[in-house]
């Protein structure tokens, strides 16, 4: 890579990372749960997509890789507090588990939000927070997290009918009871 | 909810995340189980990104992109130490050169002590091949005390105590070194 060329990378680097590095952080975060974990994915999430120098790729499909890195980074973690503390692999620490301190404890809604998402597995989480919250496809999500698109279809379908339930007994059930959440 | 999908739930997220659901779709929302729960979960979430953003947002420190990019492109990060790998390199550099040089002696010695058989082969005049004759005469000369196969093996036996000599050579400015 030339100077120039490297020159312009690196300003389309910048404008990348400023556009997308925040919601980068949230859906990390909503997925494996811990800060400083999300820190340190988000990190390393970008230092591989900038190795990875995928300048050939629009903008959309450079997020989807970057979400695609950020999700494998997430799984390892996942996998490896796994081996570290088996108890922790059925309900990985969260932010509504009561670990966490700041801002967001003082906020009841929140935390009542956060204990609501924090019932679902971390891969369920992944997969709402893609859908709901990115908009991404069946077909864009098959491809982030390296599954087929059916799988994805059915697997969405019972994480909405879980959750959906869950929400139900909370008293959620769409705009008018917002207010309840 | 017997359906697992419906061909209008993608239009009516995309309506309600652009926040313009025509009511046609409106209407659907409400009637199909499919979208109705979908739409249920879309407001849940949307709300719980927004309200984390709120309370979350302002207090989020994210790594500075420049020390992301210098990390990765920083030329200590990739580039080796070049010193290093002369170093490295440096005891193979030597009988590399001789084994090729050694590998071009021999081909010539091949081809002049094949001269003519390939002087036939290629139909050459005589007359084009003196110097070459002349030059074939005098390897013959040098190489007429040795068997076919003792240059070679010689060659070889060279080059293997050149690198001998080099690699202790090298060992002991090493240890000099880490004294």
């Amino acid at each position: 890579m030339n100077e120039y060329v490297k020159k312009l990378w690196k300003e389309s680097f910048k404008g990348f990372y400023k556009k997308h590095s925040r919601s980068l952080w949230f859906y990390i975060y909503k997925t494996c749960g811990d800060e400083h974990m999300t820190d340190d994915i988000l990190q390393e999430a970008f230092y591989r997509y900038l190795k990875a120098e995928p300048v050939k790729l629009n903008e959309f499909q450079q997020k989807a890789y970057l979400y695609k890195t950020a999700y494998r980074l997430i799984i390892d973690h996942i996998r490896k507090v796994k081996t570290e503390q088996d108890h922790l692999a059925e309900h990985p620490a969260f932010p509504g588990d009561g670990y966490e301190t700041g801002k967001e404890r003082e906020i009841s809604m929140d935390i009542d939000m956060e204990k609501t998402f924090g019932v679902l597995k971390p891969k369920e989480r992944n997969l709402l927070w893609l859908a709901y919250v990115e908009g991404y496809s069946h077909k864009e999500i098959a491809r982030i997290t390296d599954s087929k698109e059916k799988s994805i279809k059915v697997q969405l379908f019972r994480i909405k009918q879980k959750f959906g339930g869950i929400l139900r007994q909370k008293g959620y059930t769409g705009e008018e009871s917002r207010e309840q959440n | 909810m017997s359906k697992i999908s419906c061909p209008l739930e993608k239009d009516v997220l995309k309506g309600m995340a652009s926040g313009n659901l025509e009511p046609g779709l409106t209407e659907h929302k409400t009637d199909c189980p499919v979208c109705k729960e979908s739409a249920a979960i879309h407001e849940w979430m949307n709300r719980f990104h927004a309200v984390s953003v709120e309370t979350k947002g302002a207090d989020i420190k994210l790594p500075d992109a420049e020390a992301i990019w210098e990390k990765a492109y920083a030329p200590h990060a990739y580039q080796p130490d070049k010193e290093l790998v002369k170093k490295a390199l440096r005891p193979l550099l030597i009988p590399q050169v001789l084994t090729y040089a050694a590998a071009l002696v021999f081909i010539v010695y091949l081809v002049l002590s094949n001269l003519p058989g390939l002087r036939d082969f290629l139909n050459i005049s005589p007359e084009s091949l003196t110097i070459f004759t002349s030059t074939a005469s005098m390897f013959k000369s040098i190489f007429k005390s040795f068997s076919t196969m003792a240059v070679p093996m010689g060659i070889a036996l060279v080059s293997l105590t050149v690198f001998a000599v080099v690699s202790g050579i090298e060992q002991k400015r090493d240890l000099a070194g880490s004294k």
